[in-house]
């Protein structure tokens, strides 16, 4: 189960941008895999439901926090988005009140890509039915 | 006062770098800009903390997009594409392209994404004279599809004469044929013919 809830972060990127930060490689990956190239266009995709097919992964404690005696937790998801499968996962710090996203990327769960490949084509419904 | 903090641990401690990034547009080349990298230096985030690349990143990408109608307007002149016929196909008013041309005005996202299209795809401008016919259009986009394979099938490669015959699907068939024959001055010529025939209903 995810520690925080989706609908709060979405709602941040719409209402509380300022207080939304893409970190690390987020930028850079959101213009060369997605084709977002500012913050805003980033903040809009995620609050317009661009995220599809959203799939919790799992939460992990932020590892570079510097202050353990406060874990601060990551929450992870896929998505898909046209022909492409992604990885989001973002925090929340209460002191500074701000979300961060942490990783915005193409997914390298080619498990999924495969399974995803396969419903397109159909062929999980006819595996489904085979079994049945 | 409202110090700066990092983010994502609340450190004071951070260091504002510059950074160079390159920022692509497809037809429109590139440009490298140098922006703002906020570092702190407890928990090691990194990023543009407090908005300062935004207005540059958003300006250079304008830029760069009209860069990039320019060079795809010059390229339909240079073909010998009138505008005014592009515009009367599309359906869009007459001087638009020049006004976008001429930065009198600024084509909209939707629009710089029809002019790629374009570009890449000059048949999708009879399929907007056929009025997007379907009909029409599969055939058009047949054609322009057979038109760039042909020339990369090597007729005379030997392999090629053994497997003439036809490929099929459930909706088209293509036959080739080689053969060799006489010509009107008794001279041995070669002759290849290719048919396409598409079902569509």
């Amino acid at each position: 189960m995810s520690y925080y809830r989706y609908t709060d972060f979405k709602n941040a990127c719409e209402n509380d941008r300022d207080n939304v930060i893409p970190i690390n490689n987020v930028p850079e990956n959101a213009r060369n895999d997605f084709n977002l190239n500012t913050k805003l266009q980033l903040l809009d995709f995620i609050h317009c439901d661009g995220l599809e097919n959203l799939t919790f992964v799992n939460t992990k404690d932020w590892e570079n926090n510097p202050n353990k005696n406060k874990p601060i937790k990551v929450d992870a998801y896929e998505f898909t988005s046209m022909y492409k499968l992604g990885y989001i996962a973002f925090m929340h710090n209460d002191e500074t009140n701000k979300w961060l996203i942490k990783s915005f990327h193409l997914s390298t769960n080619r498990n999924m890509a495969i399974y995803l490949a396969m419903g397109e084509a159909g062929l999980i419904n006819k595996l489904e039915e085979e079994h049945e | 006062m409202n110090k700066q903090r990092c983010p994502a641990c609340g450190s004071i401690d951070i260091i504002d770098e510059k950074k160079n990034i390159l920022i692509k547009e497809p037809f429109g080349g590139q440009d490298n800009i140098e922006i703002h990298e906020n570092i702190c230096s407890l928990c090691g985030s990194r990023g543009d903390f407090f908005n300062q690349n935004e207005t540059l990143i958003d300006e250079t990408i304008k830029k760069l997009k009209q860069r990039s109608i320019e060079s795809i307007l010059n390229d339909f002149i240079n073909s010998k594409m009138s505008m005014s016929s592009i515009e009367r196909a599309l359906e869009i008013p007459q001087r638009t392209l020049t006004k976008w041309k001429n930065r009198t005005n600024t084509p909209s996202s939707a629009g710089v994404a029809l002019m790629r299209f374009i570009k890449l795809f000059p048949w999708l401008l009879e399929v907007a004279e056929n009025k997007y016919d379907y009909n029409e259009a599969q055939k058009i986009h047949i054609n322009a599809a057979i038109q760039k394979l042909l020339p990369e099938i090597d007729f005379l490669k030997e392999d090629f004469i053994e497997a003439g015959g036809i490929v099929a699907t459930s909706g088209s068939a293509l036959f080739y044929k080689y053969y060799e024959k006489k010509d009107m001055n008794n001279q041995e010529r070669i002759y290849n013919e290719v048919t396409l025939i598409t079902n569509i209903e």
